[in-house]
């Protein structure tokens, strides 16, 4: 029978195998994931013909998070699996030639809360939402307008001060819309367009400015994740590892699922009235004009 | 003592939430009232695009005078109408009406002409009366909106209190029957 002497150093060495196995055994497998989504990624854009890019139409993150539809979080933000393409969009009754997008918009917020210990404990949620990003032609330049759910105080009745109202008392409950251009936005909510949105475009969220369509989905697993915990006694604060920007943490579902919020910004582009389109464009070459 | 200073409480509450009322009234009767001008922009629009419809098409069918001539005077009753501050939006938008309609046999009269129709002037003032259209279509959808908010506060309880001690009263939706260009004016099924 062998001795407690000579067991004991055995123990510390099967420790740190163990912790070992598990160390390589992660990284082996967030290996395999990163790889994983690389590929599913590099896959979507062959199929679909579009190039797989870092900066969506040459914007850079900093340009994006002008968009208020897109959060800059607490802590970071940033644009990944960018995919881009030409797409025709039939507008006004023509053929409209423009370029759209398609990437996953994340950002961290930060979540503070006590310990037991009378410490500090934050957490950092990466939420994300799936993005396409349409850049129309001239003459098309839009009025900013944003449009996103009501929110329960809002639906309630309570606020929403500042709100665009339309004339159906639906659509006033369900949207929250910000507008720069009251007489030039009417034109874009005729009532066909209002029933679509509370139909076949139920919750999209989208964003005008300018020459750019930006349309924002959720996640499919509600835009939340939990990255990464800090830990804290006795008042301090302790990182733990979580690398920024990382693009791990996508599912290739998200990935996949791309090419779909193309194809639906394209479609909501295209149910806008004609009004809207002949607004636009008549507004344009007045200007040119004058 | 307590019971003095409830009611002096309650009354308070009630002069400040009073004061709020009215003062939002007024922000919707100033609604009201800019984007009635709006309207009246457009209209002033449409009413000088009309003697160049009507020339042109002259230059081509002088003899359609009938036409030309109901053209002309319903144009000039809706002008009329548009200038004298007296008008409601009712009995303006009964003239644009009339207008709307003498365009429309202006227009389907103009079609029997295939020169007319090749002119380019003639097409562009065609171009332009279907933007003014889709213009007064807009503007009047904002304005009944705004009417509509303001109609609804008059009506409803405890605003009407306020709005009976102020004299403010009911505004009148602008409806139009159907625009020049063929298209039934949308938006007011929900009004």
């Amino acid at each position: 029978m062998p001795s407690l002497f000579s067991v004991a150093p055995v123990l510390p060495v099967l420790f740190a195998l163990l912790v070992g196995v598990v160390v390589v055994g992660g990284f082996v497998l967030a290996q395999r994931q990163r790889e994983r989504v690389e590929t599913t990624y590099q896959q979507v854009c062959r199929d679909q013909g579009l190039v797989p890019t870092d900066v969506p139409l040459g914007t850079s993150d900093a340009w994006l998070a002008q968009f208020e539809l897109l959060p800059r979080g607490d802590r970071d933000h940033s644009a990944v699996w960018g995919m881009e393409g030409p797409v025709e969009l039939q507008i006004g009754g023509a053929a409209v030639p423009a370029t759209c997008a398609a990437f996953e918009w994340w950002w961290e917020d930060e979540h503070t809360s006590r310990t037991s210990r009378g410490g500090q404990r934050t957490t950092w949620r990466r939420r994300s939402v799936l993005v396409a990003l349409v850049r129309l032609p001239a003459p098309y330049v839009m009025p900013r307008v944003r449009v996103e759910s009501e929110g329960v105080f809002a639906r309630l009745g309570v606020g929403g001060r500042g709100d665009f109202q339309v004339e159906s008392e639906e659509f006033n409950r369900r949207y929250d819309v910000r507008v720069n251009d009251r007489p030039a936005t009417i034109r874009l909510f005729d009532p066909e367009f209002q029933s679509q949105l509370l139909g076949r475009f139920e919750g999209t969220t989208f964003e005008l400015a300018g020459d750019l369509a930006l349309v924002a989905i959720p996640t499919p697993s509600g835009g939340l994740a939990m990255t990464n915990a800090r830990r804290g006694g006795s008042g301090g604060w302790t990182q733990v590892f979580t690398r920024s920007g990382d693009r791990l943490r996508t599912d290739p579902a998200i990935v996949q699922a791309l090419p779909g919020v193309r194809h639906r910004a394209v479609a909501l582009l295209q149910a806008m009235p004609d009004g809207w389109w002949r607004g636009l464009a008549h507004d344009a070459s007045t200007q040119e004009r004058s | 003592m307590t019971a003095l200073y409830v009611v002096v409480g309650l009354l308070v509450l009630v002069g400040v939430g009073g004061i709020v009322s009215y003062n939002r009234f007024m922000a919707q009767r100033a609604g009201v009232e800019s984007s009635w001008a709006g309207v009246d922009v457009q209209l002033q629009r449409r009413h000088d695009l009309i003697p160049n419809l009507v020339e042109t098409v002259r230059g081509y069918a002088a003899h359609e005078r009938e036409v030309l001539d109901r053209v002309t005077a319903t144009r000039a009753a809706a002008v009329i109408a548009d200038r004298d501050p007296g008008t409601g939006p009712g009995e303006q938008a009964r003239r644009e009406d009339a207008l709307t309609s003498a365009t429309r046999g202006l227009l389907a009269v103009a079609e029997g002409y295939p020169d007319l129709q090749a002119a380019t002037g003639f097409r562009q003032l065609q171009a332009q009366l279907v933007e003014t259209e889709d213009r007064i279509a807009a503007a009047r959808r904002l304005y009944n909106i705004e009417v509509r908010g303001l109609n609804r506060r008059v009506e409803a309880v405890p605003s009407n209190i306020v709005a009976g001690l102020a004299g403010i009263r009911r505004a009148e939706y602008f409806e139009l029957a159907e625009s020049a260009h063929g298209s039934r004016q949308a938006g007011s099924s929900h009004l």
